[in-house]
């Protein structure tokens, strides 16, 4: 599914501006430690957490993931978007909790 | 010529809900003095309530009490900040109290917060629950720390769960840090081999102690001209043949 189409779906806030949003979304992951994630995310995965700091944006660059998702409308420092803006990596805004989010996206994507 | 300062700079007081009652001040002190600790950080979580007791005793002491807190960020880092005087680390409480969710400690789960003079008289008990995040990121509380002169060290940095390295995968490069500590679950030599990207920093090991049993642990060694935060903070960085060394 087309990452706009998610955005769509699940009424995300896109809070980065220069991002590629023309890409595919393969699965979902959801954790808020980034060493976990970094071991078990895969890539075109969207990232559901509520982790802010800087270095989501590295792990997700790192692992190639497809968008980050930062839920229950946890503060974003413009740090970190700035670095999202830099790296190419959409980061959306939502106000649901992580398990709406996941529940809702887990009937929207195929499963494996 | 250089003095050799055995250190632990990461001690829990009974403070923190999830230390033992036996760690009142009289105790800590004299399990250091047996164990010939001269550096000792006191630092528990969120909170310096029990570091003025510690101070007054420690001048019958030959050993150098570092003022500390233990700081949860709100990415759940924990983050040992030391200072050289006690005015210091009582402002940086007030950063943190002021930034803590207004929740009530209940001693049934977490256990019991004392705040107690230099015997253990038991002088009241802190509610706010301590053990939680607060609502700052590790960079806000970084250069609060430093701007009050204060050491900034992530705090057991090989553990999975609240430390730097679990919570936020890798230490940024443009965050201001003075060491890094790693905890007694890792011995020296699996933490260097282990942790190779991180031997840039200065390192230190504490026994994060809940108990006086748990102080044995004693590896850090500083090399002084003498015992003071000043020359503390010159052996981290190096300076004038000043040293932090882990013995194995």
């Amino acid at each position: 599914m087309k990452l706009s189409e998610v955005q769509n779906r699940l009424g995300l806030k896109l809070v980065t501006k220069i991002t590629n949003l023309d890409r595919d979304v393969a699965g979902g992951y959801a954790s808020d430690l980034l060493s976990w994630v970094m071991a078990h995310a895969k890539e075109n995965d969207i990232w559901i957490t509520i982790q802010s700091h800087q270095n989501i944006v590295a792990v997700a660059s790192l692992l190639n993931l497809a968008a980050i998702i930062v839920a229950e409308g946890a503060n974003i420092d413009d740090s970190t978007i700035q670095k999202a803006e830099q790296e190419n990596i959409p980061i959306y805004s939502s106000d649901k909790s992580i398990y709406e989010l996941c529940g809702i996206l887990y009937n929207l994507l195929p499963g494996e | 010529m250089y003095l050799e300062c055995p250190a632990d700079l990461h001690v829990h007081t009974c403070l923190s809900p999830c230390a033992s009652d036996e760690m009142i001040p009289i105790n800590i002190l004299n399990m250091a003095d047996l164990l010939g600790t001269k550096i000792l950080g006191i630092c528990d979580h969120n909170s310096a309530g029990n570091v003025e007791a510690m101070l007054k005793l420690a001048q019958d002491y030959d050993i150098l009490v570092i003022p500390g807190i233990e700081v949860q960020s709100v990415e759940e880092v924990h983050l040992l900040c030391l200072f050289e005087n006690i005015d210091q680390v009582l402002e940086l409480q007030e950063y943190v109290y002021g930034a803590l969710p207004s929740i009530k400690n209940n001693p049934q789960y977490f256990g019991h917060q004392w705040l107690v003079d230099e015997r253990g008289n038991i002088l009241g008990e802190e509610d706010r629950m301590l053990v939680t995040s607060i609502s700052l990121t590790v960079d806000e509380v970084a250069a609060k720390v430093h701007e009050l002169q204060g050491i900034i060290i992530p705090a057991h940095v090989d553990r999975k769960h609240f430390s730097i390295i679990g919570q936020l995968g890798f230490i940024p490069d443009n965050l201001s840090i003075d060491a890094i500590e790693f905890s007694r679950a890792i011995s020296p030599e699996d933490f260097k081999s282990n942790f190779k990207h991180l031997l840039n920093y200065p390192l230190i090991t504490s026994s994060d102690a809940h108990s006086l049993q748990e102080m044995v642990y004693q590896k850090t060694c500083f090399l002084l001209k003498e015992l003071s935060f000043k020359e503390i903070l010159m052996a981290l960085r190096g300076l004038e043949g000043r040293k932090v060394l882990i013995r194995d």
